[in-house]
């Protein structure tokens, strides 16, 4: 496996990795960092299998540490950042839109004298985020929907028109709901994503042990909800590009479960192979069977979720309407832990399938790490065979 | 030499005179030879004397001799005219005989005629008065007696049929016994006889004539209403116990069949009949073999059913006694009846028997374990805190082992070796006996190690006490409950499980309850530890680091956590003696009351980087220091197994805690002095933890991980001086 390994180190801590949904040409990554020091940076990393080597762009990301870093699928230039503001005694979460400089106007930069190590932005937009709440979780770019964002602040939860520039709360936890604590501290939500399906109207938050599904259309309508999918925190979720209603969620028990949300008693998949929470989940957008999980005991784990991937045989294969491409049916592995990726030295918060490529795969730990790295050889073959 | 030739013996025949003297002459001296000559004359001397002596003795008999024979001659003489006297007497004497015989000769031969007509006549007598006699004997209803009458008369008839007095003579008596014939038969097929008076009815009616073919079937019919009715009456005998319920099967039912298979076997199968086919007897033994097997069948069924009802409820011991019992009039039958065979076993009875007797013990072994959980439980849930655990394992252990035991014991009764029966020769039977071992013993431990695994599910909401009291009994059963419970099987049942290919060998079970008390343990360190974690997390969560005091004092959430730490400990300590290192541990960090940790590091134990303490402010600004720190040290583990000791269990515990301290610290950002109550509660903890653990290079690493995070999420990172820090932990 050693040799499928290429490692690209950050010298501060980092917590943010995505992959640059927008190009569908390059394996392209962007990492930030997450540190107090003022010089936080956005690394665009751009991987070229046939020499094996990591070219990377540098952005400065001068508002402050990144959290959380999303790209945008409509526009290989933007992705959003949720970033630490420090406001007099206070530490603020706010969310930005970057935009990429495109690559004329890069070339002009070159040309010039390099002022700064960085190559700047093309644009910054701060969102307005400051009436909903001081701390922003995420900011989800609508699977379809060029224009529309989702934002997780604190306990609400907001949809954006960027063309309107319209904000309208369509969820929020109260007090009331949330059990003993009382007003004083109220759990909020962790985070969220798009539903794949459901003509994009669905959103699914994670709050606490639970997870949510709303309705965009209507204001504090829940479609569904799981209750303690998890026995302590849910850290994170992706639904399954292929098969509707399925999802994969990772949490503070250190279960992966996959879950039928129509059947919400219990998943339809399990495992606990990591040995501590799990930070970040991903379905492979291209072979669902394959799902990467990434931990804070320093593991990214490859599992296969044959049994319940819309690869399965008995499956209808109308479930694969998002991508045209699996006309052919493909071998479907045993379930079960397939590798444990182990160069890690510190907690893993993310890893990312390349959307580009069902084989490669990049993770993120927080000494700042970033490994990129394949499917082994052996299950590629199994699975394409 | 030969003596007999010697020529110098003069005793011998071939002496030789001549050749003697010259010997003589030769040899000896004149005074041998002359004393020789003086021998010689006096032995020849001495010979003549003794002829003459002998010769007239010779004489003298002679003569007496022959006046004897003189003397008889006479004597002859006068026996011979007596003789002749004699003779003639005689011959009159036969002359008169023959002329007596011949005057008598008349009279003789009229005797003889007159007793036979006699005789004739008495025959007649009882031939005209036999219909009355006959309807006599019926009406006394000795009906054996009329028959026999007939039987006799039956040959007159058979004898002078053709006279017409006799034929009417016949007749009344062929209407008299056509009567009683039927009346028999009415008998017969009446209800309520018993099996001793049809078999008599029956060999009368055989007697007269009856077509037995037609009686041999009617026969089995009737005894099978009969029996039937007797089957009728056992069933309703509920309330009897099992012992009553086998003698009056035994002494009404089985004597009956045994009597009429006896008596039919006699009367058609043993018996040849000129008059029936020659397959009859093969036939009969056939519809004899069939009745027999139908009415043991229909027995057997009934006690089947009745010791299935019973089973698990009455005494075990009447039941078997009255199988026993059953078994062998069944043996003792069989014997009877040679030429049948009962395909039914008792056995099969008994073995079933057995069989739902171990699913019963089954059963309440398994009521008795649910019960004994959940009053477990309840003691943990109800009682305080000061629960003896060892006392609630040793009472749970305990209560199981010896009910199974009991049960065991229980079932050695089916192989008493007083019974007639012996369950493990048949093949069946011996089944039976390792369905003991495997299905009873064996399913019960696996159903323990079942459902205890349940309680160690994630999502079942069990008391971390229930968890650790089930773990350490689980324990117990592998390491010594399940190598006892399996010898005691073995030996009681006198199963060699060793070197027996399809029973479940003792390794296994171990294996499964070893299994089952590791999950249960890590269940209850998770359990634990998510509870530290729980309280570590709000603790982190809720506060605002930003804005908060120098620190003057160790949160109240960190003495908590020791103080949960260290009641998790006592409970454990009266469990599990703590490990073998123990000794080492306190001499690597008895002085509880040293200033500053020094890594004291042994060399053959994994290294952990533990030295924040000796950060300056410069190497805190790197993070190359606790990368290149990380290349050195081995991989933390947090959700894993732990062993079976306190130490480790308690560490466990601790490492989940501290873990979820370390990503909470990593979530948030620090001022100065959140930085340094981090510090403050750090080096708290660093003092108080060593205790509980084997290792606490562990320890120092997660916690300098704490620190070492903490310092990268602070906006001034300024340490507090070391003396600073412990004076504050020290004053608690």
């Amino acid at each position: 496996m050693e040799e499928n390994n290429l490692i690209y180190g950050l010298e501060l801590q980092a917590r943010a990795l995505t992959p640059q949904n927008g190009e569908s040409n390059d394996v392209c990554f962007f990492i930030a960092t997450n540190s107090l020091k003022p010089t936080n940076q956005l690394h665009l990393l751009q991987y070229d299998e046939e020499q094996g080597t990591i070219q990377s762009k540098i952005f400065e990301h001068a508002l402050g540490e990144v959290w959380k870093l999303n790209s945008c699928p409509h526009d290989a230039h933007l992705l959003a950042s949720v970033y630490n503001v420090q406001k007099g005694a206070q530490v603020l979460t706010q969310a930005a839109l970057l935009t990429l400089p495109t690559n004329d106007s890069r070339d002009s930069n070159n040309a010039e004298p390099i002022k700064s190590e960085y190559i700047p932005w093309a644009k910054i937009e701060v969102l307005e985020t400051a009436e909903l709440g001081e701390r922003v979780k995420t900011v989800e770019f609508h699977p379809s929907q060029e224009q529309t964002l989702a934002c997780v602040v604190g306990n609400k939860l907001a949809v954006m028109q960027r063309a309107e520039a319209s904000t309208r709360v369509v969820a929020e936890v109260s007090s009331g709901t949330s059990g003993t604590s009382g007003t004083k501290h109220l759990s909020p939500f962790t985070s969220g994503k798009w539903s794949h399906h459901h003509q994009g109207h669905q959103f699914l938050a994670l709050h606490d042990t639970s997870i949510r599904a709303y309705d965009v259309r209507d204001t504090q309508h829940c479609a569904w909800s799981i209750e303690d999918a998890h026995g302590q925190f849910v850290r994170d979720l992706d639904c399954n590009p292929n098969k509707q209603c399925h999802l994969v969620t990772g949490g503070d028990d250190g279960c992966l479960k996959v879950w039928d949300c129509r059947m919400v008693k219990g998943p339809v998949f399990e495992r606990s192979d990591h040995s501590h929470w799990v930070w970040s989940v991903r379905f492979n957008t291209f072979h669902d069977q394959l799902i990467l999980s990434s931990s804070s005991d320093c593991k990214v784990l490859l599992t296969c979720a044959g049994s319940v991937s819309s690869e399965a045989p008995g499956t209808d294969g109308g479930d694969a309407i998002a991508t045209g491409g699996l006309q052919e049916r493909h071998k479907v592995l045993s379930d079960g832990l397939l590798q444990t990726f182990d160069q890690h030295e510190d907690s893993v918060y993310c890893a990312e399938w390349s959307n580009v490529d069902p084989w490669i795969f990049a993770s993120l730990s927080y000494d700042g790490r970033v490994i990129i790295s394949k499917v082994p050889k052996q299950y590629k073959y199994q699975i394409i065979m | 030499m030969d003596e007999k030739d010697n020529p110098f013996d003069m005793d011998s025949s071939s002496f030789d005179a001549d050749r003697y003297l010259e010997k003589l002459l030769k040899d000896c001296s004149l005074k041998q030879i002359m004393d020789t000559e003086a021998a010689v004359v006096k032995d020849t001397q001495t010979l003549h004397s003794d002829m003459q002596t002998l010769v007239y003795e010779n004489y003298n008999k002679f003569i007496s001799a022959t006046d004897t024979i003189r003397k008889m001659k006479d004597d002859f003489k006068q026996m011979e005219t007596d003789v002749n006297l004699l003779m003639n007497k005689m011959q009159s004497i036969t002359t008169f005989s023959e002329q007596i015989t011949g005057t008598l000769q008349g009279t003789r031969s009229q005797l003889c005629r007159l007793s036979e007509k006699h005789s004739l006549l008495k025959r007649l007598q009882f031939l005209s008065t036999l219909p009355a006699k006959l309807k006599a004997l019926i009406e006394e209803q000795n009906y054996a007696q009329a028959v026999q009458d007939y039987l006799h008369a039956q040959k007159v008839f058979a004898q002078y049929g053709r006279q017409p007095s006799f034929d009417g003579i016949k007749r009344d008596c062929d209407a008299i016994m056509e009567e009683l014939k039927e009346r028999l038969r009415q008998d017969f097929q009446s209800a309520g006889n018993t099996a001793q008076s049809l078999t008599e009815i029956g060999e009368l009616l055989l007697q007269l004539d009856e077509k037995t073919s037609d009686l041999a079937s009617e026969m089995l019919r009737c005894a099978g209403k009969r029996l039937h009715e007797q089957i009728v009456m056992l069933q309703d005998q509920t309330e009897r116990d099992m012992l009553e319920f086998v003698d009056m099967g035994i002494d009404g039912f089985l004597n009956d069949l045994a009597l009429v298979v006896t008596s039919y076997f006699d009367m058609f199968v043993a018996k040849h009949y000129e008059h029936e086919r020659d397959d009859f007897q093969e036939n009969a033994l056939n519809a004899l073999n069939i009745f027999l097997n139908e009415n043991v069948d229909k027995y057997l069924t009934l006690v089947q059913d009745r010791v299935e009802s019973d089973i698990g409820y009455g005494d075990t011991q009447v039941m078997l006694r009255a199988l026993d019992r059953l078994h062998r009039r069944l043996q003792a039958m069989r014997n009877i009846c040679r030429g049948l065979q009962v395909q039914r076993n008792t056995l099969d009875i008994i073995i079933g028997a057995a069989h739902q007797l171990c699913d019963a013990h089954s059963k309440s072994l398994k009521d008795h374990f649910a019960d004994s959980l959940s009053a477990v439980r309840l003691s943990l849930v109800s009682a305080k805190s000061d629960v003896n655990l060892s006392e609630l394992i040793g009472n749970l252990y305990v209560a199981m082992v010896e009910k199974i035991k009991g049960v065991l014991q229980d079932l050695m009764i089916f192989l008493r070796s007083d019974w007639s029966f012996n369950i493990k020769a048949e093949n069946k039977g011996a089944l039976c006996v390792e369905g003991i071992r495997e299905h009873l013993l064996i399913g019960f431990l696996r159903h323990i190690s079942k459902v205890m695994s349940g309680f160690a599910d994630v999502s079942s909401s069990s008391p971390p006490n229930l968890l650790l009291v089930l773990s350490k009994t689980c324990l117990e059963l592998e390491q010594q409950g399940v190598h006892m419970l399996i010898a005691l099987v073995d030996d009681l049942y006198e199963i060699d499980s060793e070197n027996s290919a399809t029973l479940t060998h003792e390794t296994e079970i171990c294996a499964e309850m070893r299994e089952t008390a590791q999950a249960l343990l890590d269940s209850y360190v998770r359990l634990q530890g998510t509870n530290i974690s729980q309280m570590l997390r709000k603790s982190v969560e809720t506060r605002d680091w930003l804005n908060c005091l120098e620190p003057r004092s160790v949160r109240a959430v960190m003495k908590r956590v020791v103080e949960e730490l260290g009641s998790i400990e006592t409970v454990l300590a009266s469990l599990y003696e703590s490990a073998g290192n123990a000794g080492f541990r306190t001499t690597a960090s008895s002085d509880s009351s040293r200033k500053t940790y020094f890594s004291n590091f042994n060399a053959s134990k994994p290294q952990y980087r533990s030295n924040w303490s000796n950060y300056t402010p410069s190497q805190l600004e790197s993070s190359y220091v606790s990368n290149i720190h990380r290349l050195f040290s081995e991989r933390v583990d947090i959700f894993t197994s732990v062993e079976f000791s306190k130490a480790s269990i308690v560490m466990g515990i601790i490492k989940i805690g501290l873990k979820t301290l370390l990503e909470c610290v990593r979530l948030r950002t620090f001022s100065k002095f959140g930085l340094q109550q981090i510090q403050v509660d750090a080096h708290y903890l660093q003092m108080n933890l060593w205790r509980f653990v084997s290792d606490e290079n562990l320890v120092n690493f997660l916690l300098d991980e704490i620190l070492g995070s903490a310092v990268h999420r602070c906006l001034e990172s300024v340490l507090m001086e070391p003396n600073a820090v412990e004076i504050i932990c020290e004053r608690g």
